[in-house]
């Protein structure tokens, strides 16, 4: 009896192991998704998370812009750059990559707020987020009926804006209305792009019922009333595109078109209102930085930024001569073409255009977009430091071997977004306003105008204003002190199209909308060849001679049919018989 | 509260039953759990001693040779008392002792035949020794105990102490393990000062999950790196299931369980090593040189029909005559930063001995490794990649009582590595990986290492063309110091006195390791010039900056990096018992384990083991396992899983027929097993991510929201990980084990083993529509693999009648593996799934030679990249034959970076006190995909080719060329997709280790030093290979991204008081 004694004691040691709370957790590991979301703090805490998704392309991960993907510029780095894939049409060589902010669609793992991560998984995480706040809607009570009606427009304009990010490059898709785990049926088909765009159309419509026209000065920034109709404007723009109507075999869609010219009348009510106003052509530079405003008059939809470090700055125009990344995007000289002389003629047309000096008597918006040679671009006391795209000079866009990556290409480069003393002469880098605009008040008159053309004529009468399509663009080209529209480019729609086109490309240059304006106007195939850069020389007396050349095979694009739209994800096709891939990819 | 509770009954004459009940009292009802069930037969029987008269005896014990064998254990069978009735013999192989006249005399000594000599009354004996066919203890080490020999039934392997040291110069116990053990797969990694790994793979690939097996040191799970071979006893490897069931969720991948020496019962014993390593690269880098690249990088433009910026004839020739080095610079990279000779030392001072209470074995050892770089100390701070480390150990045994005894084991290292400034973290421009792939990638051609007067050359516009040697010796350096301690307690208590062979044990062990690391920065001033006119003008770039000038050295704080702590406790019941023919062993045990990571939160696991064993006349073999495993990491309800295994042996050479008819053989025996085991570290965040829970982030990194007018940044969010599967727990191997054991001739003995696994529930991330936008990933347990193979050791060991004594041991194993299931989306093509596909596969394009002529390109299928496509390029198979090569026709190829057959042979020689050892390895079935940076040319915009280059394809050498003809960068994307040309073929046999020595004969070092043993060697490591994959990579590293590995010259000394 003694024995057992003993050994139940010992066995008792050994039990003590087995109770279960060794293994439980702490209990501040567990956050309640239904305490966090009942509280209207830590419920925009959570939906807060959807405007760090949107895409700022001065992030310095990108290291260039995304302008390189249409004509407008040449990338000058050859090997991994989301610009370089996609003008060479290799998407598939991209997609997985998740560096590739336009072509990708893989979200980085590194959950530092998507930035790293390619635009379309920022959109489809957006929608995921805003899908999830709706469902949980019901658990916020600690709010005020304002509060509640506002929050619900922001999620609805973000599951709007995110969704059209989506379907502009893929196409129609399934309605993202929820979300969708590993226990729902996801054999879903992809609807044509037109379903789709009416499901967008009514979440801008929900968040145009629901949101403020303006926020408090200490809230400046969140969606309103104006990001929903822009946004709006820019999904009936997309709708009545030729890429986006198979079905009359691409032709503009009117009914569209009319839609877009009554939305983009309540912009301009707006403007009428002192909300948004055009800058004038002395103001053209601060549309996109200052060191007072955080954001421009003029912008509408916007990702807020100052900068704080050098590294803030160095994407995009900089060369690395003046402190920039060594990759960047010089402009071609198609780009430059695109600026009509002086006279409002197009440079073919006009007889007063001297190939051998090139820009002078110009359209305003080239010297303010463009650095050309001879261009002061940065200063330090009294030494000027100047552009030198001549072959021999210190920026020859033909230099090779090693030094290839850092030259400007195009024999160009960027201005826009750069302030004067921001390089590495003055390293004036910090604190500088520099929003990503994505739609700005021009933006409005440039798609009214190709609406109202589509559906009205150039001159045509428009319901409900007495803006013409014609007079629409005359007020952005007044503002950059251009004569009106000569009456030879109006004579029919088809011409004045061109005239329209031509001036959003020089209007919006580098914003990131021409590679996406040449697909949905299916041009991009003729417009993405022979890509040309300036073939400067600069003769013994210290002159000049200008020619331009074409770029080097290695900088042309390959744009076939297929790449109108992007691939869609291999594994998404996979999965599901349903959802078809895109044509001419595999 | 769940309470499990052990009902025991026993009847204490005959049998025993021990239940183990576990009931849920929040559920109220009783689950009876057959696995759980263990059933202990106990049989009693009482040994009858009989005391008698003591006589004086003495003798002398002989080797085969005739030679007195010093050190030689004699004893007194079954003697209480050890120190009276043993002794050791002395120099002249000579022993006195007092015994009784009916006593057995038994004689041991290591690797000889253990001898019972009866008394009989006699007062003189020679005894001659002979050697022991097995090289192996009588005791083989098993989870949580030891087994004899004999009476394993598990698949396991062990290997001494002394085996791992067999050659000088070894250091860590994965290069110690390399070609000892069947199943065994090690691979070198690096070579990096403190940094040097070898990954160990037993049996292959099962999972996709890594395969890292189980290590644990004296129990205690801790890095097997760390350890130095001089304090090892033994190493055990535990293949097949029955021999890892009782490690549960944690066995899968096999164990290995190292045992660190103990004291005896004997005069302090003192052994000393000392050790001294020339090293150098084993990898060979050169490439052609600058002129001839640049007609290469002519030619290649031309291939792309681009004409501009084309080298002159002019400027080539500026390169070929080196008129102007510093203008037209080319820098060797490998002589200017590889040094010819890399120097380290080892050594090593261990004390062993005791007494009846108390036994001690203490160690320390001394370990710097320098580097092959030609890194310099500067006068401020030492850049070189260095390591040197202190480590000791001391295991003492107690016992407190006759049946009680304590033991304790204290040890620690104390380490310092140091590395250069430009390497790792710091600095934000170079990974570490980024480090040593620029060695091999940076340009050479643009800068000299210096200028005429002095100034250091670096062409300031490119990352990837910096100064490799600046970065190596002007740019500061990190400094890593490394505190490991530990200590285990254990405690073992006899219960003899409740039934016989039973006891009860119990220990604690911590372990605490923190890694502290200081950077030291520094930033020294380059130069670059654009030409000659230049430089006579004084007109440079000055790099950082134009404006920079030099900053004094600073020293960045301490900064605490690695921070790891470990409780570990266990207690156990143990029996072990013969009755008769019954022998009858059983165990039960119940652990904790908590390990902590910084800050994080703790890992825990827990565990409660069973078995028993049963043998009936030592032939016939059973043996149970069992364990109950439980983690944190799984939801509560998914937590907890129990093991199970059986083995079944039988030694047929103990049956009489065999005895009677076949006396030859000495061993024969055949065991089977079957079982489970886990594994479950595979996705780390599972632990929390149950359910949909949001996490407050605070944001103060690079890119910041900001609202408002002044702006206001918002810096706190919540954010939910996208969608989570709390169903997910760990995989289980289900394994077979089939093995045949033979000794023969008493020189030969041989081990086959075949096995077989299944894995299922392997931790897969399940693919969800991207569309669904979750972030990270959803896992489940959706994967299912096989794998299966064998293992054949067959060891030769004899003495020839002169002296000679040699040993040959012969290994080859052989596994495969294939993924049955892993999740495929259903309409994946076939041929791109990964299911029917062998683990770790990778899709490429299948090579179909080269495009010989315009009329192949036009005529084959297309190529989907972009670039120029001219003859010369690689012609591809067009999979699915849809006219156009692109990703689609990527097919899995079944190259696999761990080889699937790893054979070696293990030589030695004896011979009057001369002894050659040395060891071949080879391994078939490697793969590595060769570094781009490696293979093309012109990368990184640089004008640089390989000495592969030259074989290029060309219109003239179309019939020979082995590699495509040459593109610009950016050109080449068809060439360069992952392709059967890319994948090499790494297979290898290498000289692992050689080495000579000499011993003095015992009776002069002793007379002469007072020295027991003393023996000098010199030996190699790596010293050569033969393999058909590139000379600019090691075949067993495989990658450039890594510091390279060496080749060991070593000369040392053995030395024993």
């Amino acid at each position: 009896m003694k024995r057992l004694h003993y050994i139940l004691i010992l066995i008792a040691t050994l039990g003590i192991n087995a109770c279960d709370d060794y293994l439980d957790k702490a209990p501040e590991q567990e956050v309640d998704i239904n305490v966090v979301l009942s509280d209207f703090a830590s419920f925009r805490s959570y939906t807060d998370y959807l405007y760090f998704l949107r895409k700022d392309y001065f992030e310095w991960f990108h290291r260039g812009l995304p302008c390189a993907n249409s004509d407008e510029a040449a990338t000058t780095n050859t090997s991994w750059m989301d610009s370089f894939k996609y003008k060479k049409g290799d998407n598939w060589q991209a997609a997985d990559y998740a560096q590739t902010y336009e072509l990708g669609y893989k979200a980085k793992n590194n959950k530092d707020f998507g930035k790293e991560s390619p635009v379309l998984a920022n959109a489809m995480q957006g929608l995921r987020v805003a899908n999830t706040a709706l469902e949980y809607f019901d658990v916020l009570t600690d709010a005020t009926e304002e509060q509640k009606r506002h929050l619900k427009g922001e999620i609805h304009y973000f599951r709007a804006w995110y969704y059209m990010q989506v379907i502009i490059r893929y196409g129609g898709m399934p309605i993202i209305d929820q979300t969708f785990g590993g226990a729902d049926d996801l054999d879903l088909p992809r609807l044509s792009y037109q379903q789709s765009n009416d499901w967008l159309l009514e979440e801008f419509d929900r968040a145009i019922a629901l949101l403020p026209e303006v926020w408090p000065l200490n809230e400046l920034g969140r969606a309103n009333k104006g990001m929903a109709y822009a946004g709006k404007n820019l999904a009936l723009l997309y709708a009545a595109s030729p890429l986006m109507n198979p079905e009359t075999g691409h032709e503009y869609n009117i009914d569209h078109c009319q839609a877009l010219c009554a939305n983009a009348i309540k912009l301009f009510e707006m403007e009428q209102k002192g909300i948004y106003r055009l800058y004038s052509l002395n103001e053209y530079d601060d549309i996109w930085y200052s060191k007072t405003k955080p954001v421009s008059d003029e912008a509408i939809i916007y990702v807020n930024f100052k900068t704080r470090e050098k590294g803030d700055m160095k994407v995009g125009p900089p060369s690395h001569r003046f402190g920039g990344f060594q990759f960047f995007d010089s402009p071609t000289q198609n780009a430059v073409d695109k600026y009509e002389t002086i006279n409002g003629l197009a440079i073919n047309d006009d007889d007063t255009y001297d190939p051998q000096n090139p820009y002078e008597n110009r359209d305003p918006r080239l010297r303010k977009n463009i650095y050309v040679n001879g261009d002061v671009v940065a200063q330090k006391g009294t030494t000027e430091f100047t552009f030198e795209p001549y072959i021999g000079g210190a920026d020859n866009p033909t230099l090779d071997k090693v030094g290839g990556k850092r030259t400007p290409r195009g024999g160009y480069m960027i201005r826009k977004f750069w302030p004067f003393s921001a390089n590495n002469k003055e390293n004036d880098w910090e604190g500088w306003y520099k929003p990503w605009i994505n739609y700005r008040l021009a933006q409005a008159y440039l798609d009214f105008a190709e609406a109202a053309n589509e559906a009205y004529g150039p001159e045509g009468a428009v319901p409900g204003t007495s803006l013409t399509a014609v007079e629409a663009i005359n007020t952005i080209r007044r503002r950059a002190q251009m004569p009106d529209v000569n009456s030879m480019y109006t004579t029919s729609k088809e011409a004045f199209r061109e005239r329209i086109r031509n001036e959003r490309a020089v209007e919006l240059m580098f914003e990131n909308q021409r590679s996406h304006d040449l697909r949905r106007w299916m041009t991009a195939i003729d417009v993405m060849q022979g890509l040309k850069r300036a073939h400067i020389i600069k003769n013994g007396d210290g002159s000049f001679t200008y020619d331009a050349v074409l770029l080097d095979d290695i900088y042309q694009a390959t744009f076939t049919e297929r790449n109108y739209w992007y691939p869609v994800p291999k594994n998404d096709n996979f999965l599901s018989a349903a959802f078809e891939q895109n044509p001419g990819w595999l | 509260m769940k309470v499990l509770l052990w009902l025991v009954f026993i009847t204490p004459e005959l049998s025993s039953l021990i239940l183990v009940l576990n009931i849920n009292f929040r559920e109220l009802k009783f689950k009876f759990m057959s696995r759980k069930l263990f059933l202990l037969m106990l049989l009693c029987m009482q040994l009858i001693t009989v005391k008698a008269q003591n006589i004086q005896i003495q003798g002398k014990v002989l080797d085969e040779n005739g030679a007195p064998l010093i050190g030689a254990t004699v004893l007194l069978k079954n003697a209480s008392n050890i120190s009276a009735s043993g002794t050791i013999t002395d120099i002249n192989g000579s022993f006195q002792l007092n015994l009784p006249a009916d006593g057995v005399l038994v004689v041991s000594f290591i690797g000889y035949t253990k001898q019972e000599i009866p008394i009989n009354g006699q007062t003189f004996f020679t005894i001659n020794m002979q050697p022991d066919v097995s090289q192996l203890d009588d005791v083989v080490v098993v989870g949580f105990g030891v087994q004899k020999k004999e009476t394993v039934v598990g698949s396991i392997t062990q290997a001494r102490g002394e085996e791992l040291l067999k050659t000088g110069g070894v250091t860590s116990v994965g290069e110690a393990l390399t070609g000892l053990l069947p199943g065994v797969v090690t691979l070198q990694n690096s070579s990096q000062p403190g940094d040097a790994t070898t990954s160990i793979t037993i049996r292959g690939t099962s999972s996709w999950n890594g395969n890292a097996p189980l290590v644990l040191v004296d129990g205690i799970e801790r890095s097997y790196d760390q350890v130095d071979p001089n304090e090892i006893q033994s190493i055990s490897v535990l293949k097949d299931a029955s021999a890892t069931a009782v490690f549960g969720v944690r066995g899968a991948n096999g164990v290995i369980l190292i045992t660190t020496k103990r004291g005896s019962d004997s005069k302090p014993r003192i052994n000393f090593t000392a050790n001294v390593t020339a090293k150098q690269m084993t990898s060979d880098y050169s490439i052609p040189s600058h002129a001839q690249s640049m007609r290469l990088h002519n030619e290649a433009r031309m291939n792309g029909n681009n004409y501009t910026g084309l080298y002159s004839e002019q400027e080539i020739a500026m390169w070929q005559n080196q008129a102007d080095p510093y203008f037209y610079p080319e820098i060797d990279w490998e002589k200017e930063l590889m040094r010819n000779l890399g120097w380290s030392q080892n050594a090593n001072l261990n004390v062993s001995g005791g007494n009846q209470f108390m036994k001690y074995f203490t160690s320390v050892g001394f370990t710097h490794e320098g580097d092959i770089f030609k890194t310099e100390k500067q006068p401020e701070y030492d850049p070189r990649f260095s390591y040197t480390k202190y480590n000791f150990r001391s295991n003492f045994d107690f016992n407190i009582t006759k049946i009680t005894k304590l033991s304790i084991n204290l040890g620690g290292i104390i380490g310092k590595q140091t590395r250069p400034g430009g390497v790792g973290a710091g600095n934000s421009d170079y990974s570490k990986n980024e480090f040593f792939r620029r060695i091999y990638s940076t340009p050479n051609c643009l800068y000299p290492l210096y200028y005429e007067n002095g100034q250091m050359g670096e062409d300031p516009s490119f990352q990837n063309a910096k100064n490799m040697y600046i970065r190596l010796n002007h740019e500061g350096a990190n400094i890593v110091n490394q505190n490991d301690i530990f200590a285990d307690f254990k405690f073992d208590q006899k219960l003899d006195f409740i039934t016989k062979g039973l006891s009860f044990k119990a220990s604690v062990s911590y372990t605490n390791k923190t890694k502290t690391s200081r950077k030291i920065n520094k930033t020294v001033d380059r130069y670059f010039y654009g030409s000659r006119e230049d430089y006579n003008n004084g007109i440079f770039i000055r790099w950082p900056d134009m404006d920079f000038y030099e900053e004094p050295i600073s020293y960045g704080d301490e900064k605490m990096g690695t921070y790891n702590r470990q409780l570990y406790h266990d207690a156990s019941l143990n029996y072990i018992r013969d009755f008769r023919k019954h022998s009858v062993t059983g165990l039960l045990l119940t652990l904790r384990e908590e390990t902590k990571n910084g800050v994080s939160f703790p890992d825990r696991y827990m565990s409660h083991v069973g078995r028993t064993t049963y043998g009936y006349d030592g032939r016939y073999m059973l043996e149970i396992n069992g364990s109950i495993s439980s983690t944190n990491w799984f939801h509560p309800d998914y937590r907890e899983e129990d093991f199970f295994s059986g083995a079944v042996g039988w030694m047929i050479s103990e049956e009489r027929f065999i005895k009677e008819n076949f006396d030859f053989i000495n061993k024969l025996k055949i065991r089977y097993s079957w079982g489970e085991s886990g594994s479950y570290k595979a996705y780390s965040p599972l632990k929390f991510n149950w359910e949909i829970t949001p996490q407050p982030k605070t944001v103060n990194g690079n890119r910041i929201l900001y609202f408002g007018d002044p702006v206001n940044p918002i810096n706190n969010f919540y954010v939910t990980s996208g969608a989570n599967n709390k169903f997910a727990f760990w995989e289980i191997a289900y394994k077979q084990n089939l093995g045949i054991e033979l000794d023969m001739f008493k020189k030969l003995s041989m081990t086959f083993d075949i096995f077989r696994e299944k894995r299922e529930g392997i931790l897969s991330e399940l693919f969800m529509p991207s569309w669904a936008g979750i972030d990270g990933k959803i896992i489940s347990n959706v994967g299912e693999s096989k794998s299966q193979g064998f293992e054949f050791e067959a060891t030769w060991r004899n003495h020839t009648s002169f002296g000679l004594k040699y040993w040959v041991t012969g290994i080859v194993a052989f596994s495969e593996n294939r993924i049955v299931e892993r999740g495929d989306p259903a309409g994946t093509p076939e041929y791109q799934k990964y299911a029917g596909k062998p683990i770790y596969t990778t899709n490429g394009l299948l090579t179909n030679g080269f495009y010989n002529s315009w009329d192949d390109l036009y005529n084959m299928p297309q190529s989907g990249w972009s670039g120029t496509h001219i003859p010369g390029d690689l012609a591809y198979l067009d999979y699915n034959a849809d006219g156009i090569i692109n990703d689609v026709d990527k097919v899995p190829m079944e190259y696999q970076s761990n080889p699937n057959w790893t054979s070696s042979i293990n030589l030695g020689l004896e011979y009057k006190g001369f002894h050659l050892t040395a060891m071949l390895v080879g391994a078939k079935g490697i793969y590595h995909n060769m570094p781009g940076t490696m293979l093309w040319e012109f990368q990184n915009d640089a004008t640089m080719t390989f000495a592969h280059s030259l074989n290029r394809w060309t219109p003239e050498t179309a019939n020979t060329a082995t590699h495509p003809a040459l593109h610009v960068q950016g050109d080449n994307k068809h060439n360069m997709q992952t392709s059967q040309y890319t994948y090499r073929d790494a297979s290898y046999v290498r000289l692992q280790s050689a080495e000579f020595g000499y011993e003095l004969p015992k009776n002069i070092a002793q007379s002469l030093l007072g020295m027991k043993k003393c023996q000098f060697y010199l030996s190699g490591n790596n010293l050569l290979t033969f393999t058909d994959f590139d000379n600019r990579i090691d075949p067993e590293q495989g990658t450039t991204n890594l510091y390279p590995i060496v080749r060991r010259f070593n000369a040392g000394i053995r030395v024993g008081f």
